[in-house]
C-alpha cells in the first residue's frame, strides 16, 4: 500500500532536484573551503581508540572460548550427568520406609538396590 | 563523485605533512553529496553553503574523533545532519511563520529564491515536506531523493530499520494527504 502511495507522489511530483547552485559553485568550493580551515598543530594525529574498542576483540575471544568449553563439557560430561540426576532425585525424595516398600514390591535385593543408587557397574 | 582510497587517506591524515592534502581530497569527493543533503533540509543556498562549510570545519578540527569504524562518508554525513538539525531547531525558535498560512510563507520563500526553479508540483512537494517534523523529513529525503537503503539510513541516524520504515510510511501518507488538496 505504501509503495502505491509513494508511486503516486513520484507520478505527481517526480524525483528531480528543483534546487540550483551559483555557477561554478562546486568547482570553486574545495579551494574556498581549504582557505577557511584553521591551522592545526604539526603533531602526528593519533586517532582516538576507546577502552571498549581496545578490549572488544579480547572479550569476543573470551566469549568464544567459553562457548567452546561449554560445548565440549556438554558433549563429554552430558551422559554421565544425565545418569546421576535420577539417583540423586531418588535418594532426596523418598524416605527409608518408602524405599523399603518399593524394594519389597519390586523384589529387588540389597545388592541390586546398592548398584542402582550408586550407579556401580 | 570521486572515489577515495580510504585506508590511504587515513594514513595521510595522520601525518602533518600530508594531512591538508588528504583533507582536500575528502572535501573534493564529498562536498557535492553533502551539499544536496543539507540543501534539501534548509532550502536556501546561503544556509546550505554555511552549513557545509561548518561541517568540514568541524570534521577538520575533530579529525582525531574519526576512528575508522565507519566509512568517512558516514562520519561526514552524521556531522552534516547534526549541523542541519541544530540549525533548524535554532531557526524554529526565532523564526515567526504566520500561523494562518505557513505554506504560503514557504511558497513565497521558494519563489523568491533565484536558486530554486521547481514547477508547481515540486514547490507543493517542498511545502508538504515542511509540514513534517525535521527528523521525519530527513528520513524522507534520504529514502525518496537519495534512494538510500533503510540499513544505510539506520547506520547514519542510529535508528532501527523498523522505526525508519514506520517513519517513512507516515511521511509518505502525510505528503499524499497534503497533495490531494492541490493536485
Amino acid at each position: 500500500m505504501n509503495n502505491r502511495i509513494e508511486e503516486e507522489i513520484i507520478k505527481k511530483c517526480g524525483k528531480e532536484n528543483p534546487f540550483r547552485v551559483p555557477e561554478s559553485y562546486f568547482e570553486n568550493f574545495t579551494q574556498e573551503m581549504m582557505d577557511l580551515l584553521p591551522e592545526q598543530t604539526e603533531q602526528p594525529l593519533i586517532l582516538k581508540v576507546t577502552l571498549w574498542e581496545r578490549v572488544k576483540p579480547l572479550l569476543y575471544l573470551a566469549a568464544m572460548f567459553a562457548g567452546m568449553m561449554l560445548c565440549v563439557r556438554y558433549l563429554v560430561m552430558g551422559e554421565e550427568e544425565n545418569q546421576e540426576i535420577p539417583s540423586a532425585i531418588f535418594s532426596e525424595t523418598f524416605s527409608d520406609q518408602e524405599i523399603e516398600a518399593i524394594v519389597n514390591y519390586t523384589m529387588m535385593d540389597d545388592y541390586a538396590l546398592y548398584q542402582y543408587l550408586t550407579d556401580a557397574e | 563523485m570521486k572515489t577515495l582510497d580510504e585506508e590511504q587517506i587515513i594514513i595521510q591524515l595522520q601525518q602533518p605533512g600530508t594531512r591538508k592534502k588528504a583533507f582536500e581530497q575528502i572535501v573534493s569527493a564529498y562536498s557535492e553529496q553533502l551539499y544536496w543533503q543539507i540543501r534539501r533540509m534548509v532550502l536556501t543556498h546561503e544556509d546550505a553553503n554555511d552549513l557545509l562549510q561548518n561541517t568540514f570545519i568541524k570534521a577538520w578540527t575533530k579529525l582525531e574523533n574519526f576512528r575508522g569504524e565507519s566509512k568517512m562518508s558516514t562520519w561526514l554525513y552524521r556531522i552534516a545532519i547534526n549541523e542541519s538539525l541544530t540549525f533548524l531547531s535554532q531557526k524554529n525558535h526565532v523564526q515567526h511563520i504566520p500561523l494562518d498560512s505557513p505554506d504560503a510563507a514557504i511558497t513565497e520563500r521558494l519563489e523568491g529564491d533565484p536558486y530554486f526553479d521547481g514547477n508547481e508540483a515540486q514547490t507543493l512537494l517542498q511545502e508538504a515536506l515542511q509540514t513534517l517534523p525535521d527528523k521525519q523529513r530527513l528520513v524522507f529525503n534520504l529514502k525518496y531523493f537519495q534512494e538510500m537503503k533503510y540499513e544505510e539510513i539506520s547506520e547514519l541516524l542510529g535508528t532501527s530499520v523498523g522505526a525508519l520504515k514506520a517513519s517513512y510510511h507516515i511521511a509518505v501518507k502525510k505528503i499524499s494527504t497534503f497533495l490531494e488538496g492541490y493536485i
